[in-house]
């Protein structure tokens, strides 16, 4: 089951009218700008979703990698990036920057006011729109409407720095999203671009080991088939749930486990 | 003023202020001559630290990696392939490199062994995982050989030995580094460097920095540390035979995990030693 339509099962929403929804947004984004706090940082938070249906008794049960957030902070400026998890992939990223004085979303062709957009009735934006801003607790549940539990969040600082001026332009950086594809690290001072290389793969024929010198038959074929060996965001982040690594080391641990 | 002339006139000055004007100048004279030839000698050992880029580390990788796989045999089972690939980003996680992928693959050894090519290339061999009882052992070794990867140890191995083979002197002037001879040669050089084994230093560093890396990524911190009480107490296999002769002593590395371990924060110290997991993964 994909992770967003279980997200917007668990919310419950039903179509309301576009100016209702605009003005409940605009609530939730008032309300958020009233709670950030001072300073400069930035935080990520996973969003665990239950593997079947839309809400789930305990949170021992939400174990589903639905998404992830990355967020930058500095005063009254912000800047989340959403990226939710569709199969093995992660999307490209949902760009909501706030000026300090409006949220807007960018796009690859400019930025507009987040209320008017299709994005304002997101459920998933909704709810990481709705939750706390700055220093908020490490995890915390997200209610479902019948009592359950919806959605499970867990919150990490991001260490480092980040470039302001970059995080909060209203506009994509030149290429499209590809600069805001791998969140912090592109606004990093010092990052570099991944690069491969493209010649082909040599070896060779002799090599000295502490039990002597040896011959050798390069096996190139050997490195292609490595490199064809892909794993997928979402598969890794399945594994590290899965085996509570940080920082799901705060899940409850599965009966059976 | 440039450094150069600054750190000259400065020489001159004092020698000026401390001797008659007569003498002064000859002082003057030779210390500007010595300090000259001092600071061409640090030029060029400066300039004879070959630089080598991301790309070309990738490419030697590759051409290491070639290498390494060809001497043994690359263990094409897609599963534990995938699984090892998922401990070892795990880990590499904790401290990445943004400009390298880690990829992972097992050997089709007995012999108990883990490389780190150049790039982001690692191999653990199927004997080490056999000896291996938990994945927080793996998260050690993986770790480690990722720090070998982060701190480019065979890269700068190729630079000393660019450095020491053609001289101070000439090694700006006459390497290519972009041409095929010099790549070749790097590989040689980066291929030898893992068989021969790196410096104790590095690897010692590399099991302090991967015991924190897997802690970090929430895993048992002693992994990393019972793998070597495991390999001590195989002493005598001939499995371990090259790994010993390319490794400090395990009482040596025990005694510096033990040292670095007791610094890492309680609250930091990750616990996940996740063996039924390996067991299913490594498992017949």
């Amino acid at each position: 089951m994909r992770a967003l339509p279980v997200m917007a099962a668990a919310l419950a929403i039903v179509a309301v009218a576009p100016a209702a929804v605009a003005q409940e947004l605009q609530a939730t984004l008032d309300a958020r700008r009233e709670a950030l706090p001072g300073g400069k940082r930035s935080w990520q938070e996973t969003w665990l979703v239950p593997e079947t249906g839309p809400s789930a008794p305990a949170a021992a049960q939400v174990r589903k990698f639905a998404g992830r957030v990355v967020a930058y902070q500095d005063g009254d400026r912000e800047r989340l990036e959403l990226r939710a998890a569709r199969g093995n992939e992660l999307d490209e990223p949902v760009v909501v920057v706030s000026d300090g004085d409006a949220y807007w979303l960018v796009t690859r062709v400019g930025a507009t006011p987040l209320v008017e957009s299709a994005k304002a009735s997101d459920p998933w934006l909704g709810m990481v729109l709705a939750g706390p801003p700055g220093n908020a607790p490490a995890d915390r549940s997200v209610p479902a409407p019948d009592g359950g539990v919806a959605a499970v969040v867990i919150r990490s600082a991001e260490p480092g720095d980040f470039d302001s001026s970059a995080a909060f332009a209203l506009k994509l950086p030149q290429g499209g999203s590809g600069l805001v594809r791998t969140g912090l690290a592109q606004f990093s001072p010092g990052a570099d671009p991944t690069v491969t290389a493209a010649a082909g793969t040599r070896g060779v024929d002799q090599v000295r080991t502490a039990n002597g010198t040896v011959s050798v038959t390069p096996d190139p074929e050997a490195v292609r088939w490595m490199e064809a060996q892909e794993l997928s965001p979402v598969a890794l982040e399945s594994f590290r749930i899965e085996g509570r690594l940080k920082p799901y080391d705060i899940l409850p641990e599965e009966p059976g486990s | 003023m440039s450094g150069r002339a600054m750190l000259l006139s400065g020489a001159a000055a004092f020698l000026l202020l401390a001797d008659s004007p007569p003498a002064g100048a000859q002082i003057f004279d030779r210390v500007r001559e010595r300090a000259e030839q001092a600071l061409d000698v640090a030029e060029k050992v400066g300039a004879a630290v070959v630089p080598i880029s991301t790309e070309q580390e990738i490419e030697i990788g590759r051409g290491v990696a070639a290498t390494v796989a060809g001497h043994y045999t690359l263990y094409r089972d897609t599963t534990l392939t995938r699984y090892v690939n998922l401990v070892g980003n795990a880990v590499a996680a904790a401290n990445p490199r943004p400009d390298v992928v880690y990829r992972f693959a097992v050997l089709d050894s007995d012999e108990v062994n883990a490389f780190a090519a150049p790039g982001g290339y690692v191999f653990v061999t199927r004997g080490a995982l056999a000896l291996m009882e938990d994945e927080s052992m793996l998260a050690g070794v993986l770790a480690h050989e990722v720090t070998h990867v982060n701190q480019r140890d065979v890269i700068e191995e190729i630079q000393d030995r660019a450095r020491t083979e053609i001289g101070i002197s000439e090694a700006a002037e006459r390497i290519d580094i972009t041409g095929e001879e010099y790549l070749q040669k790097a590989i040689g050089v980066g291929a030898n460097a893992l068989f021969m084994g790196l410096g104790r230093e590095d690897e010692i560093e590399a099991d302090t920095i991967g015991m924190r890396m897997a802690s970090d990524t929430g895993y048992d911190r002693a992994g990393l540390e019972r793998f070597v009480e495991l390999l001590e107490e195989h002493d005598d296999d001939e499995s371990l035979s090259l790994l010993e002769k390319t490794h400090p002593d395990p009482d040596d590395r025990l005694d510096a995990l033990e040292d670095a371990m007791r610094r890492i924060p309680l609250d930091r110290v990750g616990k996940v030693m996740a063996t039924a997991r390996f067991q299913r993964a490594t498992g017949p």
